[in-house]
């Protein structure tokens, strides 16, 4: 059985403008994760590029548009994605391609530098860490998983339109894991920086992250909680004390 | 890695977004429906909705002339009835909203049931309202 | 403009919105076929008055906060770049006048209105 398999190609030194470059793959007697079938698409043809390391699902490098769904490569069975023997592969939507399935993740990382995604805290520490109760950890469950594979901001219309402004699924999962943070002491400046129209709340409930989500995680729920939090803080405006800086 | 964003980058580069390529589940489409209704209440349904209340209490005349109308079958009633079904599309579509605000219903599972719920209802109440007009 | 207050803005406005709108709509259907001497009597009364007044307004907060919201997502130079290359030059200006326009139309809807409800 012979699979018509269909990749983006974009090379800024040759082409003018991208293409879909055809191939025919003898489907395999087991089945395999689409990463393996590119790394034997680039047997035949060694110009394809694409982004890859762990090969697991941990590293967040292959995300890709497979047959019009984001997900990584690696970890994408064939079987689950083929469709009338045909599989489309084209780079994450949204951002500047630099080549084939590679694109340019400046704006992503903006992003969730943006959000400053590391402990705050100044207070001084007795024992050597800051100690977490178990059910503190808890309520970073479903949030410290994220692997920054830009999945879910690249599957987002709103980071489409506005991934300047719009910080994105990713960088808000990680914005609220720091403000459910126990540890973390700085909640109401992270909340006073996130306050402006489109920070957060260019997020209409899509919902496109959540179906996306390689590792399983819900952005849509955790902005969420942002949002309640940014409401019942208009109440309550004298806690928001120290910088100015937005 | 700070030093990216001071690398000088091409002028043109390509972006991929191919909106019927892209695949997009079903509350991709009742949000974007959503954002289309409303567009849609605000220049058409609207404005009708003012026009049948001047003329519906301008004389008895007027308020017989519209009642006759749109209970009749004809392009004026099935367009009326059309664009009060989009505002009610609005109006069901933001209620899964607000439920949602208050982190009702924010997981898939339970996103997809309640789009398919609005959905369900909204064609429930299309099928009955031009049944109405039209039988 | 606060994000909070927008969002809460929003969503008041819908809720007003949206009982004055099953309010109004239950009278028509609970009183099929409507009596225009019902009908007249209904929409005289105060309450009805005051009530579609201040739906009028919050249409307007409603209307206006999710128009800029199209505007901001849609007529901006990256989006109306994807389409063509020459639209992105001109995009703030055709934003500007897709803003006039609903501005402009938003307060001729409740103008007109406030004209019907009170004359």
């Amino acid at each position: 059985m012979t699979l018509s398999i269909n990749i983006y190609r974009y090379n800024p030194e040759k082409d003018k403008f991208p293409y879909m470059q055809s191939f025919e793959f003898e489907k395999p007697k087991r089945d395999i994760m689409v990463l393996e079938l590119l790394n034997q698409l680039k047997e035949k043809d060694p110009t394809i590029s694409y982004r890859r390391s762990c090969r697991e699902g941990v590293c967040g490098s292959d995300g890709m548009n497979i047959n019009g769904k984001n997900g990584l490569a690696c970890i994408t069975p064939l079987s689950s994605v083929i469709k009338k023997n045909k599989l489309d592969l084209r780079p994450l939507p949204g951002l500047p391609v630099v080549r084939d399935l590679v694109v340019d993740m400046t704006e992503f990382y903006a992003q969730y530098e943006k959000i400053k995604p590391f402990l705050q805290n100044d207070t001084p520490v007795d024992i050597g860490e800051r100690l977490q109760s178990p059910e503190d950890r808890d309520k970073l469950d479903g949030l410290y998983e994220c692997i920054l594979c830009a999945c879910c901001s690249t599957s987002c219309p709103s980071f489409w339109w506005n991934p300047d402004k719009f910080v994105g699924p990713a960088a808000l999962l990680q914005a609220y894991r720091f403000i459910a943070d126990s540890r973390d002491t700085k909640t109401a400046e992270r909340l006073q920086s996130l306050s402006d129209p489109f920070s957060v709340y260019r997020c209409h409930g899509i919902m496109n992250c959540v179906s996306v989500c390689p590792k399983g995680l819900n952005p849509n729920e955790a902005i969420g909680e942002i949002k309640s939090m940014l409401l019942s803080n208009k109440s309550n405006q004298n806690i928001i004390t120290s910088d100015k800086a937005g | 890695m700070s030093t990216n964003h001071n690398k000088i980058r091409p002028v043109y580069r390509p972006v991929y977004i191919n909106l019927m390529q892209i695949r997009l589940p079903v509350s991709a489409l009742i949000s974007i429906t959503h954002r289309l209704s409303g567009i849609y209440n605000f220049f058409i349904t609207l404005p009708i909705s003012l026009y049948l209340l001047y003329f519906s209490t301008k004389s008895y005349n007027d308020f017989i002339l519209i009642q006759d109308t749109l209970s009749q079958p004809n392009i004026i009633s099935t367009f009326v009835t059309f664009s009060f079904l989009v505002y009610a599309y609005h109006i069901l579509t933001g209620i899964r909203h607000l439920l949602q605000d208050v982190h009702i219903g924010e997981s898939l599972s339970a996103s997809s049931k309640s789009a398919y719920l609005v959905l369900i209802i909204w064609f429930s109440l299309s099928f009955l309202l031009m049944m109405r007009l039209y039988l | 403009m606060k994000g909070s207050s927008l969002f809460y803005w929003l969503r008041l406005s819908a809720l007003f919105m949206l009982g004055y709108t099953v309010w109004v709509s239950s009278f028509i259907l609970i009183n099929q076929p409507v009596e225009y001497n019902s009908w007249i009597s209904f929409t005289n009364q105060t309450f009805f008055q005051l009530s579609t007044t201040f739906a009028a307004f919050f249409f307007l907060v409603h209307t206006f906060i999710g128009l800029w919201t199209v505007g901001t997502d849609y007529f901006t130079p990256r989006t109306l770049g994807f389409l063509h290359p020459t639209l992105a030059k001109y995009a703030d200006l055709i934003r500007s006048g897709y803003t006039f326009l609903f501005v402009a139309l938003g307060v001729l809807i409740v103008t007109t209105t406030l004209f019907i409800i009170w004359s």
